[in-house]
């Protein structure tokens, strides 16, 4: 479906076009991970569904909270966490993966990324449209603050983009790397308010972590975007782009630089 | 770079760090106090060659004389030391046993993949798709996974994407000879002299000999990393035959 509502636009560009490439080794990857299991697409859902269920279970029915639209406050955080968790940990095996390209054809190799990046996008998209279809049926409302959602998008790509490149990088070189990253995003499951408001962060004299951890800001900011009741932090919003533009950079300056290396260690 | 080569290396060196045992983040940062001495292995030492366009280059080596880590420069896969000059003039593929797929993928989608990062387009891929299964006679297993596939059939594939990829310089990493049946062989035979009658530059890593000297219009011999001869086939096989 996707392939057909993009073949239009893709043509609309000249023939020999980076962008058919990048497309076609997005596409391929988003199929490898879903169509060639039996449930396809539905495993890019069962995932955040069952985690929400759970969740649910736990902090709405075992440990009653004030929180309103509990499940859509959960999905909301939760897929973007998730993208970010599965986009940097796939993105760590692309030069792994694509080793066969790299090695054979001479091409760009940040494009290996950019489509990876691609799929990984698709997959949110996929969840957001559940997310949205889930907030109608029960009847809970988009946020005052929709408008800013494709600057909420863009800061995720960028960040998740950044991180995926830097720990690909890091992978073949420092055998570990990915033990400590994946330290890191257990950490950052429960510290980057999927469960919590920020508010919670501000009263309990934790104001500070905001400005350390972009995600908080950046799932607040979705629900400011995709659920009725929450407010926008516009500081946190620009603060959180400027955070993805530099970390970004930083990472295409490390590829250009290091990918070499990379390379030839594996 | 003149119009007339396709690729030029000059004072080429490449040498690697092999670490003796895996390197983990408390190690490193023992390093930081301590530091390791790291072993050095010259792959390539002081390499110059200029190739011209239209040009048949074999290059012959015992294993280990650099003749893979030196396609893999050419390519731009492996980054050679400070100092050395590669320049390449044109679209490059290379061509090794086993090489170029994503296993899980089908021969339909590797098609597309290795096409358009060759810089073929859609319409160009959907243009040459016939020819290129008909070329491989993969027809009855268009969408069956790479993986099901037995050597012979990769091979073939790869052999007939590469051939229709309108690369420029193409390079063979010990695939030439044992591509397919008798029949099949045939058909690659014709390809090349058509390959070559097109202008097409080709470097030939092999120790077969024999296809070495029936196509080489000139051949490098490496040993140890170093350039030891070049010239006419029937000038460096022998001298070749003198270092087994």
């Amino acid at each position: 479906m996707l392939n057909s509502l993009l073949k239009p636009i893709i043509s609309l560009f000249p023939e020999n076009n980076r962008l058919e490439r990048i497309w076609k080794l997005a596409q391929v990857d988003f199929k490898k991970r879903y169509y060639n299991n039996k449930l396809g697409l539905l495993w890019a859902l069962i995932n955040p569904l069952t985690q929400i269920a759970i969740y649910y279970f736990v902090f709405n029915l075992l440990l009653p909270n004030q929180q309103e639209n509990f499940a859509l406050f959960l999905f909301s955080g939760l897929i973007f966490w998730i993208a970010f968790s599965q986009g940097t940990t796939l993105g760590s095996l692309v030069l792994i993966q694509k080793k066969y390209l790299i090695e054979n054809i001479q091409f760009q190799w940040l494009d290996l990324y950019i489509s990876h990046m691609l799929s990984v996008f698709m997959g949110l998209l996929f969840n957001i449209a559940a997310y949205l279809f889930l907030m109608i049926i029960s009847g809970a409302g988009l946020g005052d603050y929709i408008l800013y959602f494709p600057v909420v998008l863009l800061t995720w790509f960028l960040v998740t983009a950044a991180f995926s490149i830097i720990i690909g990088i890091l992978r073949p070189i420092i055998e570990d790397v990915m033990h400590f990253w994946s330290l890191l995003l257990m950490i950052g499951f429960w510290v980057s308010g999927i469960f919590f408001t920020i508010t919670n962060y501000i009263d309990n004299g934790f104001g500070w972590f905001l400005h350390v951890n972009p995600f908080i800001g950046m799932i607040q900011n979705v629900r400011a975007c995709l659920l009725e009741g929450n407010e926008l932090y516009f500081h946190l919003l620009l603060e959180n782009l400027a955070f993805g533009i530099i970390v970004f950079l930083i990472s295409i300056f490390l590829f250009n630089r290091y990918a070499h290396l990379s390379i030839e260690k594996q | 770079m003149s119009d007339k080569h396709s690729v030029i290396i000059e004072n080429l060196n490449k040498t690697f760090y092999p670490l003796t045992k895996s390197v983990t983040m408390g190690e490193k940062f023992l390093q930081i106090f301590n530091p390791r001495k790291r072993s050095k292995v010259a792959a390539l030492s002081d390499i110059n060659i200029q190739i011209e366009k239209g040009e048949f280059l074999g290059i012959i080596g015992k294993n280990g004389s650099g003749k893979s880590t030196l396609l893999k420069i050419i390519i731009g896969a492996i980054k050679a030391d400070k100092g050395s000059k590669v320049i390449t003039n044109g679209k490059i593929v290379r061509l090794a046993l086993g090489m170029g797929f994503d296993k899980n993928l089908s021969a339909r989608d590797n098609i597309y993949v290795n096409g358009a990062i060759l810089g073929l387009s859609f319409r160009r891929i959907g243009q040459l798709f016939d020819e290129i299964i008909n070329f491989a006679e993969l027809r009855d297993f268009v969408d069956t996974p790479i993986k099901f596939y037995s050597n012979g059939m990769r091979s073939r594939l790869a052999f007939s994407i590469a051939m229709n990829a309108e690369a420029d310089i193409y390079l063979f990493d010990e695939f030439f000879g044992g591509v397919g049946d008798l029949s099949f062989r045939k058909k690659s035979d014709e390809l090349f002299k058509k390959m070559i009658q097109n202008n097409k530059t080709i470097i030939h890593v092999s120790h077969n000999l024999q296809d070495i000297k029936k196509y080489s219009s000139r051949v490098i011999m490496l040993h140890k990393g170093k350039t030891i001869t070049q010239g006419h086939p029937d000038e460096v096989v022998p001298i070749y035959k003198t270092y087994n």
